[in-house]
């Protein structure tokens, strides 16, 4: 059988967006989801030399409401998006770098309220089909995983 | 032992040693397919094309008007599904769990469970199917990790890699 080339993830991994000064979050590994989502609040939208920019808090760690990272990113669109639930909601995207393993993307993510939500972070497909395979009956398989 | 043998052996262990990221290959029995397939049910002539979802701890069926009644005791379900080539199923099942599941607003849904053989690729396994009306959805059948694990791998960059090959029994 030839060797894929492409890289094993689990249903959950530990990533980084170095832009918005996030070194580590939980994303859950979502081939349902075709792009990704990031549970922002304090969510604000202004004008910084004609481009609009979305500045927003982050609580990277699921359960501690402490850790508050203040993120900024520039907003490249607009979008409804239906979640799991079957419900469609207009949400800002913005496009950033996200780190998974040792692959460094340019990513789309669309900013959410998660807060019933488990997971702060969702990768979609349109981020992971170019470099990643998914064992969903693993996690945690890439070394930024183990230092965290 | 030597030292050039023992230096040998170490420039071995540092080129071939555990890599920074889990080698995509498979574990001998793992198959790989894409982000939607055709999943036969119940092994009958009739295909759904699923969505696989390692994003979803469970599986789901689209349910559109059931039928509860009961039988020894127990309470059943009634339904068909019609897939896309216009084919009709008709799921005549047990329940045997009602799961509560957290919607996004913070409140509580009731879910019905029945059992059904899936077949994907040549692997056919029972499995547990919440019944839910997935009718504004694409796909009528959502596969998640409890189907998925372990035999399973998914490249989210394609689609329809295998086809239902579970024979008939």
């Amino acid at each position: 059988m030839a060797k894929i080339k492409k890289k094993k993830l689990g249903w959950r991994e530990w990533i980084a967006l170095p832009q918005l000064g996030i070194d580590a979050i939980k994303a859950k590994i979502d081939t349902g989801a075709r792009t990704s989502a990031l549970h922002a609040f304090d969510l604000k939208v202004v004008q910084q030399n004609g481009q609009r920019i979305a500045r927003f808090k982050v609580h990277p760690f699921q359960k501690d409401l402490d850790k508050v990272v203040e993120c900024e990113a520039p907003v490249i669109d607009e979008r409804d998006v239906t979640d799991s639930g079957g419900h469609r909601e207009r949400r800002l995207v913005i496009e950033t770098e996200v780190i998974i393993g040792d692959i460094q993307r340019r990513i789309e993510v669309t900013l959410t309220d998660r807060d019933n939500m488990l997971f702060r972070m969702l990768l979609g497909r349109t981020a992971i089909k170019h470099d990643f395979i998914v064992d969903p009956g693993k996690s945690f398989l890439t070394k930024q995983s183990d230092d965290t | 032992m030597n030292k050039s043998l023992l230096t040998l052996l170490l420039t071995l262990y540092i080129c071939i040693g555990p890599a920074s990221l889990a080698q995509a290959e498979p574990e001998a029995e793992q198959v790989l397919v894409g982000w939607v397939e055709k999943v036969s049910v119940n092994d009958h002539d009739f295909a759904l094309h699923a969505k696989i979802d390692s994003g979803a701890d469970n599986t789901s069926i689209n349910t559109v008007n059931p039928e509860y009644y009961e039988k020894d005791g127990q309470r059943w379900v009634k339904f068909k599904v019609t897939n896309d080539e216009g084919k009709t199923l008709v799921i005549d099942k047990p329940i045997v769990r009602t799961t509560k599941i957290k919607t996004k607003d913070g409140g509580r849904q009731k879910r019905d469970v029945i059992e059904l053989d899936l077949c994907l690729g040549k692997i056919k396994k029972t499995v547990r199917v919440s019944l839910v009306d997935r009718s504004h959805f694409k796909y009528q059948l959502l596969v998640g990790r409890s189907y998925l694990r372990p035999e399973f791998l998914i490249d989210s960059g394609r689609r329809y890699l295998v086809e239902p090959d579970c024979g008939k029994n």
